[in-house]
């Protein structure tokens, strides 16, 4: 019984081995699964921390993303103001603009001169309503075409004008000749042209001609010298017969006093008749035909003829005279044009020298030009008055000398006259010692 | 006399000068005739064909280029000073066109003047 009662004892306590075997499994179990509860937890706890950590980030961007849309919102709205303001303003600008156009485009129209602009190539760009009016031509259908063939430039006699001469810009006194314009019905009228380049910074970009119908100012010169041809032929009419009958009279015996007053007279006429010449020459400068016509002139046969005019009135003077040339010194220039200069340069120092007076007339030849000084001894011109010498009418003060009458047109040709030969003329002068002028021209 | 007498037509419209060349002329030994207008030169010319034609420029009816153009048209070959009293260029380039000889504007010049210029014609 015993033995059973241990052997019943026995297995109670295994069992209890067994149980507490069991426990501490179980224990020991509970204690791996709390140590995985506690990892656990605190992946909970950091996922947890992470996540929050987002969600805060998010509240920021969306504070963020919300800050950013109001700013969008001003942002549009100050766009919205901006493009209204910009689109008054360029309407306004605009409105400007088409006010200067219009004004300029009226400006354009209502000069009466005919107005084209081209670009470098001679195109057309823009005509006026006077170009219009005077050519027949509308300006709208001709852009773009060369102006050279819409508007043919012809001369007097209907040749036309080649290309290489209508670009240069010249006003009506440098142009010698007349050019006509051709319309577009094959007429053609007179014209003044200028014609400018346009030029953006340095660059050409084309041209503006300004062109002018002359057809009356034409008229009212050709009247002009009508007149002066027909007014010049009376009055020389009659003066030929005076000078003849003088002239014949000089050859008649007669007494000294006689002789003494036909002299004079006929002196007068020849005066007269040199005046009407002057005249017309001068009337001649003033209108823009004349031009010199060059022929090989020797010099010293020339200046021997001028003096030899002079020489009773410079021996009646008592003057001397002196004529220094080089001999056989050809020039080529308008040899009228040259002796009426010097006609007139000699006739002053003549006139103008007081009895006993020297006049000197002498030729260099310069590098490319001719150098005549024709030098007096005589009143000399004031300084004061020195620079209206060139004036028409101009006499000087210390000359009024009523035997000595002069016109005071002689210095004006002159100055006119050396241009015209290409030349310069140019003076000194010392009162009551003389005046040497001094006449440069190409040889 | 050694040389035939030379023959000179004076083209003149203006009576008084016309008399006065001609005294001139007849003076230094020439045979002169005178015309007062063109058609009267021209006559002259076709009849008795001068030497030498003094020609004014102006003058009545027929003027002095008509005169010129008659002298071209029949290539008659004596020479021609012209006195005139006009000085146009238009005139002066006219007349060198028609193998003019000489243009001389009358009162610049004295009557011995003309003289001295139409005897270089007459040799």
């Amino acid at each position: 019984m015993r033995k059973t009662i241990h052997s019943a004892s026995d297995g109670i306590a295994l069992k209890l081995k067994i149980l507490a075997k069991e426990k501490e499994d179980v224990r020991r179990k509970l204690v791996v699964t709390a140590k995985k509860l506690r990892l656990k937890a605190r992946q909970l706890a950091a996922t947890a921390r992470e996540k929050e950590v987002v969600r805060r980030k998010l509240v920021v961007t969306a504070r963020e993303k919300e800050n950013v849309r109001r700013k969008l919102v001003i942002t549009a709205d100050e766009l919205r103001m901006s493009r209204k303001t910009l689109e008054k303003k360029v309407l306004e600008r605009t409105k400007d603009l088409e006010k200067v156009r219009a004004k300029d485009e009226a400006i354009l129209a209502s000069i009466g001169e005919g107005l084209v602009a081209t670009d470098k190539n001679g195109r057309i760009l823009l005509v006026n309503k006077a170009f219009e009016r005077l050519l027949g031509w509308k300006g709208e259908k001709r852009k773009g075409k060369l102006l050279s063939e819409v508007i043919p430039i012809i001369d007097a006699n209907g040749k036309t004008i080649p290309e290489s001469e209508r670009a240069v810009t010249k006003t009506p006194k440098e142009r010698s000749m007349t050019t006509y314009y051709k319309r577009k019905n094959g007429t053609s009228f007179p014209v003044a042209v200028t014609v400018a380049p346009i030029y953006i910074g340095k660059e050409l970009i084309g041209t503006v001609t300004v062109f002018r119908d002359i057809t009356k100012e034409k008229e009212i010169e050709k009247a002009r010298s009508e007149f002066m041809s027909i007014a010049s032929h009376q009055l020389r009419t009659p003066l030929t017969a005076i000078r003849w009958v003088l002239s014949s009279l000089k050859r008649e015996k007669l007494t000294e006093e006689q002789t003494k007053l036909v002299k004079t007279a006929h002196e007068t006429s020849m005066n007269m008749a040199s005046t009407i010449r002057r005249m017309l020459m001068i009337s001649h400068l003033e209108e823009d035909g004349m031009e010199p016509e060059l022929e090989q002139v020797i010099l010293q046969k020339e200046l021997e003829k001028i003096t030899r005019l002079h020489d009773a009135h410079r021996q009646r003077s008592g003057l001397e005279l002196a004529l220094q040339c080089p001999q056989d010194l050809m020039v080529r220039t308008d040899k009228q044009l040259l002796i009426e200069i010097l006609d007139n340069l000699l006739s002053n120092a003549l006139k103008y020298t007081p009895r006993g007076g020297k006049v000197r007339m002498s030729v260099t030849k310069e590098k490319e030009s001719i150098r005549i000084d024709v030098a007096d001894t005589g009143y000399g011109i004031p300084q004061e008055e020195q620079k209206r010498i060139p004036e028409k009418f101009f006499r000087a003060s210390n000359v009024d000398s009523p035997v000595e009458a002069g016109t005071g047109i002689g210095l004006y040709m002159v100055y006119n006259i050396v241009r015209l030969i290409g030349g310069t003329i140019s003076f000194v002068s010392q009162e009551n010692k003389g005046t040497t002028f001094t006449l440069l021209f190409p040889s | 006399m050694d040389k035939p007498q030379k023959h000179v037509l004076v083209a003149e419209d203006e009576a008084f000068l016309l008399s006065m060349i001609r005294s001139l002329l007849t003076k230094n030994g020439v045979r002169v005739s005178t015309a007062r207008d063109g058609q009267e030169a021209i006559d002259s010319i076709d009849k008795d064909p001068p030497d030498l034609l003094l020609l004014d420029l102006l003058m009545p009816n027929v003027d002095g280029f008509a005169v010129l153009q008659h002298r071209k048209k029949k290539k008659l070959k004596f020479p021609v000073v012209v006195c005139t009293n006009l000085s146009d260029k238009k005139n002066i380039i006219k007349c060198n066109d028609f193998d003019v000889n000489e243009y001389l504007i009358k009162s610049d010049m004295d009557d011995d003047q003309i003289w001295n210029i139409a005897e270089k014609y007459l040799v």
